[in-house]
This record gives structure tokens, sequence and C-alpha cells, in this order.
């Protein structure tokens, strides 16, 4: 019946406009991850779909953001080995975010037509609620 | 711990990609379909790590029911579709300069098909109507006639006849529960290597036993001898089974001439033994049922008592076998007397010997442990490249300079060091070995030798 997420607040009363019974549909929990190496198009994605969500009156979980991975190489620079040892220092920085969402099947529909940026990878967990 | 949001194990999880040119929806113009595409992720998860190696295993089967549960009551829309459609192409794009013939047979609407079973010797010049030209600059003249020619019948062909093609390959385009089930199948042939799959070879390899039938000729012989004898006594018995006394057979059994007449050895047609063999299996089906093992029985205890290996291999058998019986009895002098059992003895050989300078009993008391230098950490010898801070004023300069040349002088002194401990080593060792006083000492000097100068003796 209806979905035991503990995380739901137990005073949410349902606005007005939303009609959706619970009964009715079939609701799913939703996690959307999303990584990317570049932070500025990430947080776009993640502001584009939590605003869609809200628009559909859906109960989000705003972006968790896990800790970035920096992921580092240290080399000599020189090809030999003599001189002063100099060495190089390069990075790879992975950014992650965390979306929640409660949704019935429909909605589903409307994540994948948001705009994506090249360069976010995005995965969708989905399981039911009943 | 509180409830999670999600549980992995039963939850599915997708990844978002661009929906594929050549599925069905993918229509860029209407808004209503996305481009975006759910497509199923392929979890591996670590399941066990057994001894030296981890394996990397997914639970195919609970993906599949997860899928079966859970996509269904996803929009159809967010995965991709099952049939794909090739691109439409129209063939006058691909072949500007194309002969109508060409388009007409390949759209197929060509109602003179006769047309194209015969060829006249000359059909070139038919086809060019007589007027035969090599040359380029005249065929692009003709093209162009012929261009003009193709856009007035153009009209007439119109939209109707667009040269479409529509393939429907189910098996390219899958849906997300079908790719599952497939991943599934994959794992599981996996499983079973190449040579398991598929029927049996029909040669697994023959299996022969070691016994030649040659060899049992003897035995058929006896047994077939044995037969023979008994026909006349147990006739009786016979007729109660319904075998006829005299030819030893069933009433409505079959005769067989070639293995009841007698056996000529000296024909070379005939295999003896063969025949012998077949002559005694015969006997199974004709006489009671206490008989036919009997032939049997005889083959096993030749078997048993080895006689059908030939001589030679006999004898062998025989004195591996004698060989193995003596090794287990011999006894040693030395290992009789070890095995009895004697007293307790602590027997040594060695005389006491007084060391010259301190006129102790040599190697029998306690050595005091030499001082072990200290041995410091190579790895403080290594240069790890330590930087040289750009903006360095001149006192750190200094500093630096002068730790670094405290590290050199602190490295020649126990250079310094360990080279006299060697040297003090070397010179104890050659003192205790060779005599500086005594008789021994004046023998040295008598052959020439200084006694605390013999650096060139060596010590063993």
């Amino acid at each position: 019946m209806a979905s035991a997420a503990v995380a739901a607040p137990p005073a949410h009363k349902p606005k007005a406009g939303y009609e959706q019974t619970e009964e009715e549909q079939s609701f799913h929990r939703i996690r959307i991850t999303l990584s990317s190496r570049n932070v500025k198009s990430l947080e776009k994605v993640c502001a584009d779909l939590i605003k869609g969500a809200k628009d559909q009156r859906l109960k989000v979980k705003g972006p968790v953001r896990i800790p970035t991975k920096v992921l580092v190489l240290t080399t000599r620079k020189s090809p030999c080995g003599e001189g002063t040892k100099t060495w190089d220092r390069y990075e790879m920085r992975i950014h992650k975010r965390v979306i929640d969402l409660h949704s019935p099947s429909e909605v589903v529909k409307q994540i994948t037509s948001i705009s994506i940026e090249p360069g976010v990878e995005v995965e969708v967990t989905i399981a039911q609620s009943n | 711990m509180p409830k999670k949001f999600i549980d992995k194990k039963e939850a599915l999880t997708f990844k978002l990609v661009h929906r594929s040119q050549r599925d069905i929806n993918y229509i860029s113009e209407e808004g209503d379909v996305s481009p975006w595409v759910l497509e199923p992720k392929i979890e591996t998860v670590r399941m066990s790590i057994t001894s030296s190696f981890r394996y990397l295993t997914t639970d195919k089967e609970r993906d599949y029911q997860k899928a079966e549960r859970i996509i269904p009551s996803l929009p159809e829309e967010v995965f991709a579709s099952e049939e794909s459609v090739v691109p439409q192409t129209d063939v006058r794009e691909l072949f500007f300069e194309a002969d109508e013939d060409i388009v007409q047979a390949l759209e197929g609407e060509s109602e003179e098909e006769e047309a194209w079973e015969e060829i006249d010797d000359d059909f070139v010049s038919q086809a060019n109507k007589g007027n035969f030209d090599y040359g380029p600059s005249t065929r692009t003249v003709r093209f162009g006639d012929e261009m003009e020619e193709d856009e007035e019948d153009d009209d007439d062909y119109g939209e109707d006849n667009k040269f479409r093609v529509e393939v429907k390959r189910s098996t390219k385009g899958q849906s997300a529960q079908r790719k599952i089930f497939e991943e599934t199948f994959e794992t599981m042939v996996k499983k079973y290597d190449d040579q398991f799959i598929g029927e049996l070879d029909e040669e697994t390899g023959r299996k022969e036993g070691g016994i030649k039938l040659e060899d049992m000729e003897d035995v058929f012989d006896e047994y077939l001898a044995k037969e023979n004898s008994d026909r006349h006594t147990i006739k009786g018995k016979e007729n109660e089974y319904g075998l006829d006394p005299d030819t030893d057979q069933f009433e409505s059994g079959e005769e067989d001439e070639e293995l009841d007449a007698p056996i000529d050895p000296s024909d070379p047609n005939v295999d003896v033994t063969s025949v012998k063999s077949r002559r005694s299996v015969k006997t199974f089906g004709t006489k009671s049922t206490s008989r036919p093992t009997a032939v049997w029985d005889m083959c096993i205890q030749k078997y048993l008592n080895e006689e059908y290996l030939e001589k030679e291999e006999r004898e062998r058998k025989a004195a591996v076998a004698l060989e193995e019986e003596d090794e287990e009895e011999k006894w040693d002098c030395q290992s009789v007397v070890k095995n009895h059992p004697g007293i307790i003895i602590e027997k040594t050989n060695r005389k006491i010997v007084l060391s010259n300078k301190s006129g102790l009993p040599v190697g029998v008391l306690p050595q005091k442990p030499k001082r072990v230098v200290e041995e410091e950490e190579e790895e403080d010898r290594e240069n790890k490249g330590t930087k040289r801070d750009k903006e360095e004023t001149k006192e750190d300069k200094k500093n630096r300079k002068k730790q670094i040349k405290e590290e050199r002088a602190k490295s020649r002194l126990q250079k310094k060091a360990l080279k006299e401990a060697f040297k003090s080593e070397q010179s104890q060792q050659q003192s205790q070995i060779t005599p500086t006083t005594g008789i021994e000492a004046q023998v040295w000097i008598a052959l020439g030798v200084v006694p605390h100068l013999v650096s060139a003796v060596v010590v063993p």
C-alpha cells in the first residue's frame, strides 16, 4: 500500500491540487546518481532535475554531494634519472551528486526528457515501493 | 541504522543514454518523445573471495525477476523500443545518373520481364542505338539529354513510388527486459567450456581390455571339448529345456554351417580363434542356464592365473617380484648394529687446547658477543629529491648546505669506523691462529716467516 519510507516527514499534508492518491498508482523510489569531472555542468543538471521534480510536486531529496574523488598521478618529470628530482602531479576530480525522488510511473518519463550536458553521467536506480 | 531509501538488492539500475537513431520513436521533431532512454546497467558484484582469486559474479536470476516486476510498471517510451528502423533512402538520391531501367528494376515495377531474359549479341550497340562513342565529353552531353528526360518522367512517377526501405529487424532492437534475459543466459553458458556444449562426440576413445583373443584359445579348446563330452551325458536335461538332443540346438534354432563344420587350421581364411570363441559363445543361447557362464568363468580363471601372458612376460614379472622381496628383507651390517639398543655415551676425541694468550681452554667458555656496529637505515642515503625552495633566503641556503655537509661528515666517520672494525677483527683472528711465542713461533722464524706479519695466511 503506502510506501514505508522513513524519511517522509510525518506532518506532510498534500498540497492543494495534489490529486494523486497513493492507492491508484504505484510509486517508485528513484535514486539518480550524477557524476562528472566538471562541476559547473553537473550543478546545472542537478538544478534542472530538482526544479522539474518540484514542478511535479514530487518529494525530492536535494542534491547530496558526495565528497569528490581526486585521482592523482605523480610522476618524475625527467625521462632519465638524471638531474634534480622534479615531480609532476596530475589529478582528475570526480564529482558526484545523488538525488532521491518518490514518483509515480508516468513521471519517470519526464526525468528522461531533461536536458543533459555532455560529460555528465546519469544513473537511475528504481525500486518499487509496494 | 535507519532504513535505507533504496535497497540495492530490490532495485534496478539504469543508465541514461541517448536514444538510438534506429529507434522507431526517434523522431526529433516531435516534442513528446524524449531523446533519452533508460538502459539497464549490468552490475558486477563481488560475491566471494575464495583462495587466491576473487570472482565477480552477478545474481542474474534475481535481476531478471526484478526486471519482470519493475519494468512493466514504467512507461514504455522510457525504454528503447524493440523494433528498429533503418533510415529511409531514396534510390534517386543514390544514383543520380541512373538509368530508368535500373530504377524500375529496383522498384520492381517492370512489367516486361521477358525483355530481360534475352540479350542479343550486339546489345551494346542496341543500347546506344547505333551511336557508339567512347569519348568522355560526348558522354556528358548524352547524360544531359537523358537527365532532361528523366525529369519529365519524374512527375509521372511522383511520390507514390518513393523507394523506401523499411526493415524491421527485431533482433537488433531489444527491450530492456529482453536484454537482461539474454545476459542471464550468457552467464549461464559461460559456466560451460566450449567442449561441453553441443552433442557428445561419437568417438570418445574405444575402451579395450588387455587380453587378446588368441590368448584364450586354449580355454576355448578346453571348453568345447568339455561340452562335447558332456553332451552325451546330460541328455535328459537338454530335453527339458526344449533342446534337440542331437544337435544341441533349439528346435527352431538356426544352423550355422560355418561354426559347426570342423575347423581346418591350415586354411588361411579361417580365423581359428574367432571361430572357437564364437562356437563357445553360441552355446550360451542353446544350453541350460547354468552352463553359459562356464566359458566366461574359465576365461576369468585363466586371466587371474596369468596364464595368458607370454612366457617372457611372466618371467619378467617373477623377477620383479623377487627383487622386491629382497629389498624388503635386506639387512645391512650397519643397520643391524644400529638397530641394537645400547648405552648412551658421550664421546669426544678432541684434546683440550689452551690458548696462548689467556691460558684458558679454547672453545669451552662462552664467548662475549662482539659489539655490533649500529646499522643505520639505508634509506637515509637515498636522495628523495628534496626541493629547493625558490624563494630561499641566504640563511636558509646556509642552513641547507650546512646540513648536507654534516651528513657527509657523518657518513665519512661511519666509513672510517667500519674500516677500523674490519681491521681489528682480522688481526684478532690472525693472532689466534698463528703463534707469536713459544716453540712453534721459533720454528716459524727458522723457516723465515715472521709470525706477526703472517697476514698472507688464509684463515679457513
